[in-house]
Order: C-alpha cells, then structure tokens, then sequence
C-alpha cells in the first residue's frame, strides 16, 4: 500500500452527524460517494470539500470501520464481473477480512447495511460471506436462535418439509 | 441504524432488506437452503427463490425400479443419488443410501421425482 495520507481528502459526515476526513483514492471503492462527487462537480476541485458529503444512514463507529476496511483494500486489483461464475464460495475470505469481521452480530448486518448504501462492492461481498458462513451447518432451531427468527410453521408444515428435506440431511 | 454500540437496538437479520437477505441465501449450499426452507416461511421462500448452480444432473426412469435422480451441487462437492419407487397406488418411497426411508402419499414416483426436480430447477 502507498500512503494515502497526502492525498486530497474529502469531507464526508455520519448519521450522527461526525465529520471524517477521509482520502480521495480510498473513497473511491464507494460508488454512492463517487458518482456524487462526479456529478457535484467536485471531483474537479483539489481542495477539501467546505461542506461535508453527508452519510444520513451510517453512523460514525460503522463508518470509521467502513472506511479502515476502504484504507486496506483500495489499492485491490478491480474485481471482474462473476455474474456468470454461478458457483459461489465463502471459503475465500483473507485472513485480513477474517480478523476485521470479528465484531458482534449487530455490527456485521451494519456494515452490510453500509456497505450496500455506499455501494462498496467488495465489503459487501465478504459481510454476506460472512453471514453465510455463520448459516453454514446449523440446523433450522440454531438458525432460528442464532437470528431470532420466528418459528411460523404448523406442525403440518413443519413435517412436510422435514420429509422434502430428508434426502439432504445429515 | 444501531452501529456500534451507540443506540441500544442491536441490527437483526430482519433488518436487513429483502435483496440482501437474498444476497446471502445464494451464497449458501443446499443443504445450507433445505435448513433455512425449515426455519421459517420468509426464509423458506427465499431459499426457494434464490438462484442455484447445479453443475450434473442425470434422471434415469428403469423398468419396475423407479426413478433413479443422480446430481451434485458444486463440481467438487458430493453426489447425491435418489430412488423413488411406487409401493401402490398413488404412493412413492424415496430410498438414498444411509437415510431414512420417506413414504410420500398422493403421488407416483415420476411426480415425486419431478417435483423435486423442478424445487431444485425453479432456483436456477
């Protein structure tokens, strides 16, 4: 990684209403902030942004993470489009990611609420692999618990789909 | 949203929208699915929705031995054979190796077999 830290830096502000300073390159992963900047007409200027980019749905802890998550990969080769690689993996996530997606249950959906508003592709993609491998290998009652999902089968129901599902169990 | 620690309502799984929510239902395996079609009925139909990549499938109708459904989920992953066979009337068995025997009323071994099929192939 090169320091981003001379870089131009851009003003962006949280929910609750926290100023961060944060560098042109690294915002760049988020397409909500980049394409505003274009089309604001800021992208041209080499100052600081006087008025901060507000962020109205990401408070200040999650978007402090969100953007340490930015500071490491935005220097990341530019993923290709696997819409048609329809076989998908969650084994791949780097060590990096493993350590920075050790938070709480609450703070994980965050950042894939974040990371879905700002439009930052790869944060998105390893928060849900993150989640899918948190789904992996539980049976439906631990799913339920672990996600505080409400149980609204019938016994009826619920039989009929344990015999669809016999076949997969283990 | 809650963020942190700083509001006291933690973000839970329904908070997230629909899109998302199937965002990860198609990152999860199969059998990952069948778990979740049975925990509730939204994430029922999610994983009933969701797209699903089946790389080999073979369906083989022998004579007097039913429907053989032979198929795998992922090209390095384990495959699964099925056999249905009509035990009477409008009544099917579904055999696989090492599991419980299912008795499904109503059908026939072909309907059995299809119907599972078409779970499998809606998703794709």
């Amino acid at each position: 990684m090169t320091d981003a830290k001379n870089e131009r830096q851009i003003k962006i502000s949280s929910s609750d209403n926290e100023i961060i300073l944060v560098p042109r390159n690294v915002i760049r992963l988020s397409t909500t902030i980049n394409t505003l900047l274009q089309d604001l007409g800021l992208d041209d200027d080499e100052a600081t942004n006087a008025e901060p980019i507000p962020v109205q749905n990401v408070a200040a802890p999650i978007l402090r993470k969100v953007i340490s998550w930015c500071q490491y990969h935005y220097q990341d080769p530019v993923p290709t489009d696997d819409s048609d690689s329809r076989e998908k993996r969650t084994d791949d996530i780097s060590s990096w990611d493993t350590e920075f997606l050790k938070v709480d249950q609450g703070t994980l959906f965050e950042l894939i609420l974040a990371a879905n508003y700002l439009d930052i592709k790869g944060l998105l993609d390893v928060t849900c692999k993150a989640v899918a491998n948190m789904i992996k290998g539980k049976s439906p009652e631990e799913i339920r618990r672990t996600f505080n999902i409400k149980n609204d089968f019938t016994p009826e129901e619920e039989e009929q789909i344990r015999k669809e599902n016999a076949w997969c169990e283990d | 949203m809650a963020g942190i620690g700083i509001e006291s309502r933690v973000t839970e799984w329904s908070d997230l929208p629909i899109e998302l929510q199937s965002m990860i239902v198609d990152l999860c395996d199969y059998s990952t699915r069948c778990r979740l079609r049975a925990a509730s009925f939204s994430l029922k139909h999610l994983a009933d929705t969701a797209k699903l990549f089946i790389p080999s499938v073979k369906i083989c109708e022998k004579r007097k031995k039913g429907i053989q459904l032979t198929f795998t989920f992922s090209s390095d992953a384990k495959e699964y054979l099925l056999k249905y066979y009509s035990i009477g009337y409008c009544q099917t068995r579904i055999k696989q190796l090492g599991k419980q025997t299912v008795i499904v009323d109503g059908k026939n071994p072909d309907e059995v077999a299809s119907d599972f099929f078409k779970r499998c192939c809606v998703q794709v």
